[in-house]
């Protein structure tokens, strides 16, 4: 440890209604709140999500920073009640 | 009658106003501090705030003898663990509040609750495989990696070679024969409608042989009109080709004909006998056929060769499973474990008529604690064991009053309750099943066991009634309870069916 503070980009996500699980890097975020955050270096990044609840229900998630990954994903769960996916996104310092 | 409330929104603001988005004009040391630690490896969650409000919800609920009202709201306190809170206000006249025979209401009145409920949603994925997948669907689209949004739902239902595959109802033979009987007739022929030896409302297969034997004395087959016209020698000759292709479509002989508005058009582009092959149950048209190719050699990583015909030598799962298929069987959701505690306490005042039929009212206050364990099933079933401590009171039991009409002979009944209301102890256990039986029906069964009143009682309430929201609020409950030995049956409103909430 030299002491040096290095900055790396913060990745803020927010997810609403059914969206139930979101893994990012192979490591599942924390929501508190519809919310969650998580340092994410420079690179290309996998976001897998699930989505589960009754049919008909919405749910939406948005990556807010960095602008670089900036997306969005919602939807409504058909008659299954259930749906997954996934998304690339770019993070650049 | 259940609404999200704009309020949820404002109280979020005001509550959960993170650290992390603080205005740097105001910004004081300590939370510039906090503001550099955000940006670091070395701090994320102590920025957090932890207590905010995501949902504030209200019902209402019309029972048998009972109207009441519920505000209630939701903290998440930690990814899986959400505390909550809510006031119901009973407001009704009756001198009895017990909801049908059930023995499940413990608080009749109105009361405060507050609760504290762990569930954690699990699943199960192989990620580098549900990649692969994505990659593949994006690249058989045409598209980048970025530029796709990979989702379940939306991926094709039919594999490649489904869409290549045989399909019975498609034979378009008869279509192609009557072309081609125009195509081998002469103007005259044409106009009169002399018949020249082939019947297309025939088998495709007698079809088929009527055409090879055409074939045998002379008529071309195996060129397209695109071909013969491409060797054409001179304008006149290619006059001829073009009159002949516009026959096949019953369109009369013209003087000058544009062939370049043919190029794109396959009756134009491909001989009778690819007209026919293409034309056969399964065979999709050559055109179409190029382009599931072109689909899955993307998906293979490969450059599109134009070919259609594209079926690898061996069964391979990009080719023979659709891409849905494949990514529904890349992950499953395992069962959500479910630990709560909640604790009421409740106020209600019974009126009564004493031993004089007096009126009278008491007020008294109760408290239930309620713990449950449950879990819900990857197949949404939701299997729960409730145990429920609660010291109340209860009404005694409606009887029929009769009494004499002042000044008259007749007597006027009404129900009433005699005496006053007797604390009540009550220990239950209780287990429940829920889930969705079809696409417009839920239902619930509760078995219920009283110890200290030795009883027993079922409920059995349908969920079928729709609120305002698509989702279930009522529908009809069928109870049972073995100290009364009575049974009931009645509509209610105002209760979500919700295994999610």
């Amino acid at each position: 440890m030299d002491g040096r503070e290095v900055t790396v980009p913060v990745c803020e996500f927010s997810k609403s209604g059914a969206l139930r699980v979101v893994i990012v890097d192979e490591s599942e975020l924390s929501f508190v709140a519809g919310k969650a955050r998580r340092n994410c270096k420079s690179g290309h990044y996998a976001v897998h999500w699930f989505a589960r609840g009754n049919p008909g229900d919405a749910f939406g998630m948005t990556i807010t920073k960095p602008a670089s990954a900036e997306s969005e994903v919602k939807g409504t769960l058909d008659e299954t009640g259930k749906d997954a996916g996934l998304f690339w996104i770019k993070v650049k310092s | 009658m259940t609404g999200r409330c704009v309020w949820a929104a404002v109280l979020w603001a005001a509550v959960a106003q993170p650290a992390w988005s603080q205005s740097a004009g105001s910004e004081t040391t300590a939370l510039r501090d906090l503001r550099e630690r955000a940006t670091t490896a070395t701090v994320d969650p102590s920025s957090r705030t932890r207590l905010v409000v995501p949902s504030i919800d209200f019902s209402a609920e019309i029972g048998k003898d009972k109207k009441s009202a519920t505000a209630k709201a939701g903290f998440d306190l930690s990814p899986s663990l959400t505390g909550g809170f809510g006031v119901t206000g009973a407001f009704d006249e009756s001198e009895d509040r017990s909801v049908l025979t059930s023995l499940r209401s413990l608080s009749p009145g109105s009361s405060v609750w507050a609760s504290l409920t762990w569930k954690r949603y699990r699943v199960k994925a192989l990620l580098k495989r549900q990649e692969q997948i994505c990659r593949q669907a994006a690249w058989a689209e045409g598209k980048g990696l970025f530029d796709f949004k990979c989702r379940q739902s939306e991926l094709p239902t039919t594999s490649f070679a489904e869409e290549l595959a045989v399909k019975a109802d498609d034979s378009n033979v008869g279509e192609v024969c009557d072309r081609f009987v125009y195509a081998i007739m002469t103007p005259g022929q044409f106009l009169s409608g002399t018949p020249v030896g082939i019947d297309c409302r025939a088998t495709d297969d007698v079809i088929l042989a009527s055409v090879r034997d055409h074939a045998a004395r002379g008529a071309i087959i195996d060129r397209s009109f695109a071909d013969r016209a491409a060797v054409a020698r001179g304008p006149a000759e290619q006059l001829a080709v073009c009159n002949d292709f516009r026959r096949t479509r019953g369109e009369p002989p013209v003087a000058e004909c544009d062939i370049s508005k043919f190029a794109k058009d396959e009756e134009w582009t491909l001989s009778w006998d690819a007209q026919f092959k293409a034309a056969t149950p399964g065979a999709p048209s050559n055109a179409q056929a190029i382009a599931v190719c072109e689909k899955y050699e993307r998906a293979s990583g490969k450059v599109p060769t134009g070919s259609a015909a594209c079926a690898p030598a061996n069964p391979e799962e990009l080719f023979d499973i659709s891409f849905r298929e494949r990514y529904a069987t890349s992950y499953r959701w395992l069962g959500t474990p479910i630990l709560s505690v909640r604790f009421e306490a409740d106020r209600t005042s019974f009126n009564y008529l004493d031993a004089a039929l007096a009126k009278q009212t008491e007020t008294h206050a109760g408290h239930a604690w309620t713990a449950t364990v449950g879990l819900l099933t990857a197949g949404d079933t939701l299997f729960a064991l409730n145990y429920a401590d609660a010291r109340g009171w209860k009404a005694k039991p409606k009887t029929s009053l009769c009494r004499p009409v002042a000044d008259t002979d007749a007597t006027a009944c009404a129900d009433a309750v005699l005496g006053p209301p007797e604390a009540r102890i009550h220990r239950q256990i209780e287990g429940e099943i829920k889930r969705r039986l079809t696409k417009s029906v839920g239902g619930a069964l509760y078995v219920t066991r009283d110890m200290e009143l030795d009883a027993w009682g079922v409920e059995v309430p349908f969920y079928f009634l729709k609120d305002g929201n698509g989702g279930w609020s009522g529908g009809i409950v069928a109870s049972y309870r073995s100290d009364e030995k009575r049974y009931d049956v009645a509509v209610f409103v105002g209760q979500v069916f919700d295994l999610f909430k």
